[in-house]
């Protein structure tokens, strides 16, 4: 399976509550190649999840596009989203419970989340091997009650890459999990990611784990505010041209302040006019 | 699938109890109706007499269009029983022929006998030889006992007869001599069809020229074929199979008997003229299967109507409580159906997860649920029924289970529809969105609203009938609806005040209750169980209470035998201290309309024995029935002489007058003996008369015989009284005469010198007037039922008459009312018999002897019959109230109230049921809310106390709510329930509330729901461990 590439263009959300509306994503454009792997960074509710959640189709934008490979989402119709989800599109929710059947253990899961897939069996993988993928071969038949939560996460692991996706959206899979199950988790997503070429989006607010991503796109405002890549901290462009500053900027450049661009030999400078010195760096 | 079962295995079980008990009610329904049709059947067969299930037709004569028009041919024998259609015949018993006819003694002159001389085939198989054997040949006949004691006929007697054709002929008949081989006594039996042989001998007409009757005699065939007798009945007799009548048969057979009746019915012209084909076969058809079929009928059409209008009601109770917990199941099944579409398995991949859970579930109770059915009726049919209902799987029973099967799928898949079809993010939620504040939704306001019309309608008596069955349901469920809506503020609002006041246990409980929406349909469906509960029992208990007044109304006493005979002076003597005194000997005498039922008693005994629910026995003046007489005035000979002294003795226009003694002989027959004229001058006359006294007379009065309008006044001394052959009490003295008044008109006695009667008389010629012996009372005391007269003594006093034991008229006076008579429908009078015997022992044509008893023993039974066959009465039938009562509990209306009783009981198990639902269902949420608690430091008792608090009050009061709705409900229908299979009169129905019942109901319901309310609650805490709260699956 090739991963599948996401691109999203001017991406908008808004939540209609009763009352008041609240705007998750205020146009949002990211672009993931196939098989990257990518954590999405914010503070709780930046949007992140939201993002999620319409990347796999689990609701419509109200405005903007999405893209997973060639296919935009906003034109399909239910149906045609359920084939996405069973062929190439696999999340993996927030809670490793929410994605598994309580009362199969973990090898019925997968042969569960395998049943809706729109291919013979004998094109999946058996779900022994899914589960030796992530590492879970030999706990296929101990009940879910019985496992520790490192455990339960690598079921929910397994039971969204059951299919072998092209991309995998995974919400907070780290989460509550001491430091082993954590590592554990993250190398069967990045065994899955190298070995299987499936694209990963996967949301976490645990700065050690983003530490360990390639690549990482910081959700602020519902806007992407920021990416990391390799350990460095970039500001986006975005579509029409708007540099959202890094978090850690913000106190020194509160709202207003005047900036210079210059460009220098090394690239653009921002200079930043001083109010009180009428204009001068 | 199993293993989704397993780990909701109670859910499971509740949803296969559900789909049983649907399947069961939609089973049981045509099992119990066509059971209920073939018990009512049987009984209506068997309870009838013979004569009312056989068909017998019988030759018209051929006298039947008049004298001057041409005779008609009678039918054959096969012809009448061709008229029976052959493909029919095999629903009756190989025919009975017969042949008869009235036949007079010729030899005896003085009021010759008349009676039946009869021939039907195998009589002799049905009597019993007193002596001699059966008549075989031409001429031979067998006598009853009591012609041969009345007339003195014995084995080897001849007589001498000649027939009795309907139209006088002309000339002189043939005598026929008839020789007796045997006296018989008939057995009874169904072969007789109810026609009783023996009971007339002696009895005589009461019409002139007042013949006597004999018993019917038997003879052989030879004895008709033999000779031309002019007028001979044919019959052919068909006797039911009663084996083998069921319900189809039995609608049929009723118009098959009026197809035959319309066949051979006479059709005349407006001369009279017969207008039928030359070949028609024409006859008298007698049968009762018309009615019989007609009161099947009525008993279907009215099962048709009770029966699906109960099983209805708890049916729809079942299918929406199944509805409820599909809704639930469903819900609980939502995460995984969120797993299988974020899989990529779409609303109908969803779907088919829930279904393929739930569903295999559902359809194991069909056959479960038809086992139970079918067990039910097999033990309806036992016991409500009385085994009177053969086994039967018909196509209403087939149909019934592919209906549940269908409508349990049909509903499981719109559940799982329902329950499966939000997007995956609202499928994720676990907490419903829920409506802000509370409100009545849509579809319960219309809801309330339609239930309310039609319960107003019922109250206004707009709506009537059968239907009247779906007030109380329909009441509860208006109740519950608003209730479990006024629940949620009202324990909001009293849940913060137990915040404020610290009473934490109580608060939480109350807010619990508030907030869980499953409170509503718990409240919805208690009350409404509850109010089918209550119901059911009110309407049982005042059926069954009507059912036993009525048999005791109209049984009249707890056993009650018919006598044959006609001498009421020796069954009175009979029964005197026969049997322990438990029987009293009462005399029912009925007449055409213009008289009452009268019932002849003994006071005493009477109010003893008697059963009158709708008066007090102990405040009827029983006692002023009697009252003193003058002494009985005899005579016995065969010719009187008396010698008539007038003084001033006139007669206006010189008419005469006649001096008439007024006698009643020894059967009771009024003579009235013309003495001859009353001389006017003063010499002391002779008069002569004969008189038909040999066997004794009773004097009822002297009377003054004139032209109307002819006045006379004077006196007369009546002396020298004798009577040839015999004896006589007359003249008697003043005191023995009550003197007749008519306005200014009288006639009046007194005691003259040497036993001399003076009579002293003035009269306008305007009435009849007499000196009338004491020994009859001018107005027999009575207690009068229905439209009555004054009390005796009042000026303007009317009388009401009444009849005397042989059919003769007498005048009666009020002194005292009754609701109802015992054993009478209608107007009555109760009298008292030893009075009114003093018109006469012999019991007429309209005289009925009975025997009442105070006990349905039958051993006393026994002891009377013994007494009474000593004195030749024979008890010819005997009903006891028991078997009146079971005949009212053997009908369609009492059958319908027991099954509402089982419906009751089904939705008491249905409340229950969900309460156990909602703890399946949700004990999981609920114990980690209580852990929860448990961490914040609410002691353990407490939470026992908050879990059992969510529960306990609600149903308790959904439980008193329901069983005011059952109250009311049943105050609004039960008039319109019908508790019999006839209507009765509406002022004869106690329709008071039976307190009794319903208490002991109403606690059974809050014990049983209260502790299953109560066991739930304690179930939940004590799952309430802290290691719940850290529980993610």
């Amino acid at each position: 399976m090739t991963g599948l590439p996401v691109r999203t263009e001017r991406l908008v959300h808004i939540y209609h509550t009763e009352g008041h509306d609240v705007a998750a994503l205020s146009g949002v454009d990211l672009e993931v190649r196939s098989g990257e792997l990518v954590g999405l960074l914010g503070p709780s509710g930046a949007g992140k999840s939201t993002l999620l959640s319409l990347l796999g189709g689990m609701f419509r934008p109200s405005a903007g596009k999405i893209f997973l490979g060639d296919t935009e989402l906003s034109g399909l119709a239910e149906r045609d989203l359920d084939d996405l989800r069973a062929t190439t599109v696999s999340m993996m929710l927030q809670g490793a419970a929410r994605n598994l059947v309580p009362y199969r253990n973990p090898e019925q899961n997968v042969a569960f989340a395998q049943r809706w897939t729109r291919r013979r069996r004998s094109d999946l993988p058996a779900p022994r091997e899914v589960l030796t993928a992530v590492g879970l071969a030999d706990h296929a038949h101990v009940p879910l009650t019985a496992l520790p939560a490192g455990q339960l996460q690598l079921a929910a692991v397994a039971v969204a890459l059951a299919a072998g996706p092209g991309l995998l959206l995974a919400d907070e899979p780290t989460s509550q999990l001491d430091h082993a199950a954590r590592d554990t988790v993250l190398q069967a997503i990045d065994r899955a990611n190298r070995e299987l070429g499936t694209t990963v989006l996967l949301v976490t607010h645990d700065p050690a784990v983003a530490q360990r991503l390639p690549r990482t796109v910081t959700i602020r405002d519902g806007k992407i505010g920021g990416e990391g890549r390799l350990g460095e901290e970039y500001a986006v462009v975005t579509a029409d041209g708007f540099l959202p500053l890094p978090a850690h900027t913000l106190p020194s450049l509160p709202p207003g302040t005047l900036v210079r661009v210059r460009h220098v030999p090394e690239g653009f400078l921002l200079e930043v006019e001083d109010p009180a010195a009428g204009g001068s760096p | 699938m199993w293993a989704a079962i397993r780990y909701r295995r109670l859910q499971a079980l509740v949803l296969l109890a559900l789909s049983a008990l649907i399947t069961a009610c939609t089973v049981l329904a045509p099992l119990y109706d066509r059971a209920m049709q073939q018990a009512l059947t049987r009984l209506s067969v068997d309870s009838a007499p013979a004569s009312a299930t056989a068909v017998q037709l019988r030759s018209l004569s051929r006298f039947r269009f008049g004298v001057g028009s041409p005779a008609l041919q009678p039918a054959s024998l096969d012809q009448l029983a061709g008229l029976l259609p052959a493909a029919d015949r095999s629903w009756f018993e190989p025919r009975i022929d017969g042949t008869s006819l009235l036949v007079t003694r010729a030899d005896l002159t003085e009021r010759s006998p008349v009676g039946v001389l009869q021939w039907r085939a195998g009589a002799c198989e049905h009597v019993s030889w007193l002596a001699g054997g059966c008549p075989s040949r031409d001429g031979d006949i067998a006598v009853t006992a009591a012609d041969r004691k009345n007339f003195g006929l014995k084995v080897g007697s001849t007589v001498s007869v000649v027939e009795q054709p309907a139209v006088e002929q002309q000339g002189t008949l043939p005598t026929v001599a008839l020789r007796v081989t045997g006296i018989y006594r008939q057995t009874p039996a169904p072969y007789w069809d109810d026609q009783v042989l023996a009971g007339l001998s002696g009895s005589v007409d009461t019409q002139p020229p007042y013949r006597p009757a004999h018993d019917t005699w038997l003879t052989a065939p030879a004895t008709f074929t033999a000779r031309g007798w002019i007028d001979p009945v044919n019959s052919v007799s068909y006797n039911l199979d009663r084996g083998t009548a069921d319900v189809d048969r039995m609608l049929r057979a009723g118009a098959m008997v009026t197809d035959i009746a319309d066949r051979s019915a006479v059709e005349v012209d407006d001369l009279g003229q017969s207008i039928n084909p030359t070949d028609a076969v024409l006859a008298d058809v007698q049968s009762r299967l018309p009615e019989i079929g007609s009161t099947i009928d009525r008993g279907r059409r009215q099962a048709l109507v009770t029966v699906p209008l109960l099983m209805i009601q708890l049916g729809l109770l079942a299918l929406f409580v199944l509805g409820l917990t599909l809704g639930a199941a469903v819900e609980q099944r939502r995460p995984e159906v969120a797993a299988a579409r974020l899989r990529g398995a779409g609303r109908g991949g969803g779907r088919r997860l829930v279904l393929s859970e739930l569903l295999p579930v559902v359809l194991v109770g069909v056959p479960v649920g038809t086992a139970v059915g079918l067990g039910l009726a097999t033990v309806a049919r036992r016991t409500v029924l009385d085994g009177a209902a053969p086994y039967e799987l018909g196509t209403g029973f087939w149909l019934a289970v592919a209906g549940a099967a269908l409508l349990l799928t049909a509903l499981t898949w719109a559940a799982a529809a329902a329950g499966t079809r939000d997007g995956i993010s609202a499928l994720l939620r676990t907490v419903p969105t829920r409506q802000r504040g509370w409100g009545l939704g849509a579809v319960d306001a219309v809801v309330i609203a339609a239930a309310g019309t039609a319960v107003l309608a019922f109250a206004t008596g707009s709506l009537t009938g059968p239907l009247a069955a779906a007030a109380p349901a329909l009441l509860a469920l208006i109740a519950g609806l608003l209730l479990a809506y006024l629940i949620v503020p009202v324990a909001t609002w009293l849940g913060r005040r137990l915040t404020a006041r610290g009473a934490y246990a109580g608060a939480l409980a109350l807010l619990a209750v508030a907030r869980r929406p499953a409170t509503r349909r718990v409240v919805t469906v208690v009350t409404v169980a509850s109010a089918l509960l209550v119901f059911s029992t009110y309407a049982v208990s005042v059926g069954g209470r009507n059912r036993e007044l009525a048999a005791e109304r109209d049984n009249g006493a707890p056993m009650v035998a018919d006598l044959t005979g006609t001498n009421v002076a020796s069954a009175v003597q009979a029964l005197a201290g026969a049997g322990g005194g438990h029987a009293t000997p009462v005399v029912r005498l009925t007449g055409d309309k213009s008289f009452r039922t009268t019932l002849a008693v003994d006071p005493d005994a009477f109010g003893r024995v008697a059963l009158l629910p709708d008066a007090d026995p102990a405040a009827v003046p029983w006692s002023q029935l009697r009252v003193p007489t003058g002494r009985r005035l005899g005579l016995t000979g065969n010719a009187i002489s008396l010698v008539v002294t007038p003084d001033r003795f006139r007669v206006a226009n010189d008419s005469a007058a006649h001096l008439q003694l007024q006698l009643l002989d020894a059967l009771g027959e009024q003579k009235n003996i013309d003495l001859g004229p009353i001389p006017s001058t003063g010499e002391p006359v002779t008069l002569r008369a004969g008189v038909p006294c040999q066997a004794g007379c009773t004097v009822v009065q002297f009377a003054v015989s004139a032209y109307y309008g002819t006045g006379y006044s004077g006196r007369l001394t009546i002396s020298a009284v004798r009577v040839a052959g015999g004896r006589t009490d007359l003249p008697g003295t003043a005191g023995d005469w009550r003197a007749g008044v008519a306005d200014d008109n009288r006639v009046d006695a007194s005691t003259g010198a040497s036993g001399t009667l003076v009579l002293r008389m003035s009269n306008d010629g305007r009435d009849q007037l007499g000196l009338a012996s004491r020994w009859f009372p001018a107005a027999l005391p009575a207690l009068i039922v229905g439209p009555g007269i004054a009390p005796a003594g009042a000026r303007s006093a009317g009388t009401v008459l009444g009849n005397t034991l042989n059919g003769g008229q007498l005048n009666l006076a009020g002194i005292g009312a009754l609701p109802r008579a015992p054993a009478v429908d209608g107007p009555a009078a109760v009298v008292d018999l030893g009075l009114l015997q003093h018109w006469g022992s012999r019991a007429g044509r309209t005289a009925r002897m009975q025997a009442w008893f105070d006990t349905e023993d039958p051993a006393v039974l026994g002891q009377v019959r013994t007494a009474l066959q000593r004195a030749g009465i024979e008890i010819s039938g005997v009903r006891r109230v028991s078997d009146v009562r079971h005949s009212y509990d053997s009908a369609v209306p009492a059958w319908s109230l027991q099954l509402g009783v089982l419906a009751a009981a089904a939705g008491l198990l249905l409340a229950a049921l969900v309460l156990v639902l909602l703890v399946a269902s949700t004990w999981r949420r609920r114990s980690r809310d209580l852990a929860c608690l448990g961490l914040t430091g609410v002691p353990r008792r407490g939470l026992s106390r908050v879990a059992v608090g969510e529960q306990l009050p609600v149903v308790l009061l959904a439980v008193l709510v329901g069983a005011g709705c059952g109250l009311l409900g049943a105050v609004l229908a039960l008039p319109a329930v019908p508790l019999f299979a006839e209507p009765r009169d509406a002022a004869t129905l106690d329709l008071s509330a039976p307190w009794g019942s319903v208490l002991v109901v109403l606690l059974a319901a809050l014990l049983v729901l209260g502790l299953v309310a109560w066991l739930c609650g304690r179930t939940v805490a004590a799952r309430a461990r802290l290691s719940r709260v850290r529980e993610v699956l």
